[in-house]
């Protein structure tokens, strides 16, 4: 029988449907619970993959990862804490939403979206695996960075009323991002002779710091005038509203989708770039005046995308055998492991398997679909929590969630202390958004320059490496239009707040 | 009245439970290991050290009756994971990947800066290794090491190789080979590991890559591997030159294997490092390292010790070449 059919036959078969949902459920718990990753969810799960097949064990993995990038929603719309770095857009626009007293259309639409995202990504790889992967080889250094250039691009959608303090924020979270050995040259920098320096400042560290502490501060600060986090009322019809506003929006499914599967492909970038990405378009393009102040429209970008990075990463990972993100690496080391070869190797001799999992990425989200309905219904409940029971619980998910990262009490310290910055920061205008933004993007940007600088050092023209290859000039004016269009949005919008106020 | 007897027993029960608790692991400690022991892996997961803690860890869990915890600390090039390895308690229940000539190297250069010495480090055992190679891609116009050569003779500097990072076995070995050929090639480091060279490679965006000879095999069907460092020519790539055939003295291969916190009791290091090569030993193991392209080493704790104590002094030199 033919590889596809038969894939598909399997992945409908009880026992890869029940591994599916094992995979959901792991995948949504390591996913809401700041500082645990679908990186660290599927090393937990390594050893047990030993004892399965190969597919049993790609599947597992596979519905695992992607619903990591579903579970990050729910934090990130009920306590504005993203669960990972790729919830960075949902934390600000979900939870505006909640605060609006929809917290159940928010996490619906999280859940919507994300398996939508899933099932777009899942579609790109069943029919798209060989050109994305010839695409992904196009990007080399120069490339990447500028799609970094890019991403710093949307810098002005994060921004507060000081363009000024955006910049300065993002100035800050690029310089943060240098600290350790460096990436390419493997200089330590600002590392103070600690060697728990040497490793840089965490992403997920900062992203707790930056983002739950603060958080936890207001809510304490305000406990007196806001006992609750937000209002919430059980809204009947929820779900309707939610699939009707998302799937009355063809065009915006689709280019969220793309940014997702583009990003995906693009290496060493990944969720967190795609969620911005897309909802940084949402924000330009969207005639709608809610988005940007909680809105499900605003919403479904950022999630859709996220979800649609995890099925593209694996495609450079499954045909050309180089891992697309960091979970593609661990799924990739099991493959390594079972004696399976990625590559040729994948789609010929074991054809029946990778058309199993690419089946189930496709299936994993209608499951996480049904699953997630259950959990929200539960998960929904934390709005109902008082904030003086509330707060600590947060405050004590930050000190863990900082602690699992690295098994570090260092990085809870700095955990702290960037909460306490961040919060004295956003007293004086300052958001935590730029700051995270140039954190994720330093180390994307910064090897990627040095690479390309000494390639453009041995052809012996800067302005070959840098301008004149397709997807460099591509992105360039990208760059210069996204950078000109966020400019002039920022000011339209300032305009209309001071109209209004 | 009667909070305080309430407190008071359960003051006497916890303290009796703490001292059968204490003397549980008194009496139990005769025999090594009775409880897990923590795997530090000193790179991200799915790298190559964590293939090879995750290759031999059902066997040693079955050898040795405990469970293998599998804990990563990543960052700094791997001194992150080193530096708490050295620090951790030498009681045979904390021990760690190592990688040659990575820690050699760093120690080299970075002296204090490291954040461990290689004395702070007891070797248990070494298992595998890959020779470096140099690879292009398979439609490059250099069929063989001659062409790369003669090439770059006539074009200083312009060939653009790529390889992981500076101040690295990659950096190392080109500049091994550069000094022996009496050559100059650009040496692009790329950050990330080796997967992202063997993308720039196969995606034309450098012309040449120095890295693990395994990438290259992994990676057979888009590349050409030129010549391997060593000896002798790989089991796995029979027709694939030396450097030395060429006359090219390049030595630079990758090592992986396991240590502990110095001051580790002796008879912890050879319970170890007996059942690692035990695993290692294994045919199927065996079968699974060399399809790789790696080549399996035995050197227990003894023969680890001087493989380490032969680097520091190989690298020493070597380095000068990197400054």
């Amino acid at each position: 029988m033919d590889p596809v059919v038969q894939g598909l036959l399997n992945v409908l078969s009880p026992q890869y449907l029940l591994l599916m949902a094992v995979g959901v459920a792991v995948g949504s718990v390591v996913g809401a619970l700041p500082g645990f990753t679908a990186t660290m969810g599927l090393t937990v799960l390594l050893p047990f993959t030993f004892v399965m097949d190969a597919t049993s064990a790609l599947v597992l993995m596979g519905a695992l990862y992607g619903a990591a990038a579903f579970g990050d929603a729910v934090p990130a719309c009920l306590i504005a804490t993203p669960g990972t770095p790729a919830a960075v857009a949902t934390a600000i626009e979900g939870h505006k939403l909640t605060k609006k007293g929809k917290a159940h259309q928010a996490l619906l639409t999280a859940l919507v979206a994300s398996a939508l995202g899933q099932l777009t990504g899942g579609v790109s790889l069943l029919l798209l695996a060989a050109p994305l992967a010839a695409l992904s080889l196009r990007f080399g250094p120069p490339e990447v960075f500028w799609v970094g250039v890019f991403g710093l691009t949307i810098m002005a959608s994060l921004t507060g009323k000081s363009l000024l303090k955006g910049i300065a924020g993002a100035s800050l979270g690029l310089l943060l991002s240098t600290v350790g050995v460096s990436r390419t040259e493997s200089w330590v920098r600002y590392a103070f002779g600690l060697p728990q320096l040497q490793g840089g400042v965490e992403l997920v560290v900062a992203l707790i710091g930056f983002f739950t502490v603060p958080e936890v501060l207001r809510m304490v600060e305000q406990r007196r005038r806001e006992q609750y986090v937000a209002e919430y009322r059980e809204q009947p019809g929820a779900l309707w509203e939610v699939l009707r506003e998302t799937l009355t929006r063809p065009f915006l499914l689709l280019k969220a989708s793309l940014v997702g599967i583009i990003v995906g492909i693009v290496p060493g970038t990944g969720g967190p770039i795609a969620s911005l990405v897309a909802y940084n378009e949402v924000l330009r393009s969207s005639k709608n005046r809610e988005v940007g102040k909680g809105s499900i429209e605003g919403l479904i970008a950022p999630e859709l995308a996220n979800n649609s990075v995890a099925p593209a990463a694996m495609i450079p990972t499954l045909t050309l055998g180089i891992p697309g993100s960091a979970p593609a690496a661990v799924i990739l080391a099991s493959l390594l492991l079972h004696g399976v070869k990625p590559g040729r190797e994948l789609f010929g001799a074991h054809a029946t398997m990778t058309y199993t999992f690419i089946w189930s990425t496709l299936v994993s989200g209608l499951v996480l679909f049904v699953v997630g309905l259950f959990m929200i219904r539960l998960l929904v409940l934390v709005i109902r929590i008082p904030v003086h029971l509330l707060a600590p619980v947060v405050l004590s998910l930050a000190l863990v969630g900082s602690f699992a990262v690295r098994n570090s009490v260092f990085d809870v310290g700095m955990m702290m202390g960037f909460g306490i910055l961040a919060y004295v920061l956003r007293k004086c205008g300052f958001e935590s958004g730029p700051i995270v933004l140039g954190l994720l993007l330093g180390p994307i940007i910064e090897p990627a320059l040095i690479t390309s600088l000494t390639l453009a050092q041995a052809r012996g023209s800067w302005l070959e490496v840098f301008l004149l290859r397709p997807f460099s000039a591509l992105f360039i004016v990208l760059s210069v239009w996204s950078l000109v269009r966020g400019l002039r949005g920022w000011k339209l919008a300032q305009q209309a707040a001071a109209a209004e106020a | 009245m009667r909070v305080a007897w309430r407190w008071g027993t359960v003051t006497l029960l916890a303290l009796s439970v703490a001292l059968v608790l204490v003397f549980a692991v008194a009496g139990a400690s005769s025999q090594y290991p009775n409880r897990p022991i923590t795997w530090l892996v000193a790179f991200a997961p799915g790298g190559q050290s964590d293939v090879e803690v995750r290759r031999v860890q059902p066997h040693l869990e079955k050898l040795l009756g405990v469970r293998i915890l599998v804990e990563y600390r990543t960052g700094g090039g791997g001194a992150v994971g080193w530096s708490e390895l050295a620090r951790a308690r030498p009681d045979g229940y904390t021990v760690g990947g190592l990688v040659m000539p990575h820690m050699v190297i760093q120690t080299l250069l970075r002296g204090a800066e490291a954040g461990y010495r290689l004395d702070q480090i007891r070797s248990i055992a070494w298992t595998v290794s890959a020779p470096n190679a140099l690879m292009v891609r398979r439609d490059s116009p250099f069929r063989t090491l001659r062409d790369f050569v003669e090439y770059a003779k006539a074009n200083p500097g312009k060939l653009a190789v790529g390889g992981v990072e500076r101040l690295s076995p990659s950096d190392l070995s080109l500049a091994q080979f550069m000094q022996a050929a009496g050559i100059r090639l650009t040496y692009v480091p790329i950050a990330g590991g080796a997967g992202p060279v063997m993308t720039s490679l196969i995606g034309g965006h450098v012309d040449a890559a120095t890295t693990a000879a395994s990438h290259g095999i992994r990676h057979k069907d888009q590349v050409r591997i030129l010549a391997v460092s060593g000896k002798q020519r790989m089991k796995a790539l029979p027709d694939v030159p030396t450097f030395a055939e060429f006359g090219y003295n390049v030595t630079v291969e990758t090592s992986w294997g396991v240590g502990a916190p110095a001051g580790v009791p002796a008879e912890v290091v050879t319970r170890l490092s007996q059942a690692l090569l035990q695993v290692m030993r294994m045919p199927e193991i065996r079968k699974a390292v060399e399809e790789e392209g790696l080549q399996p080493l035995y050197y227990g704790p003894a023969e680890s010790q001087a493989y380490v104590n032969r680097l520091v002094s190989a690298y020493r030199d070597l380095v000068q070449l990197l400054r």
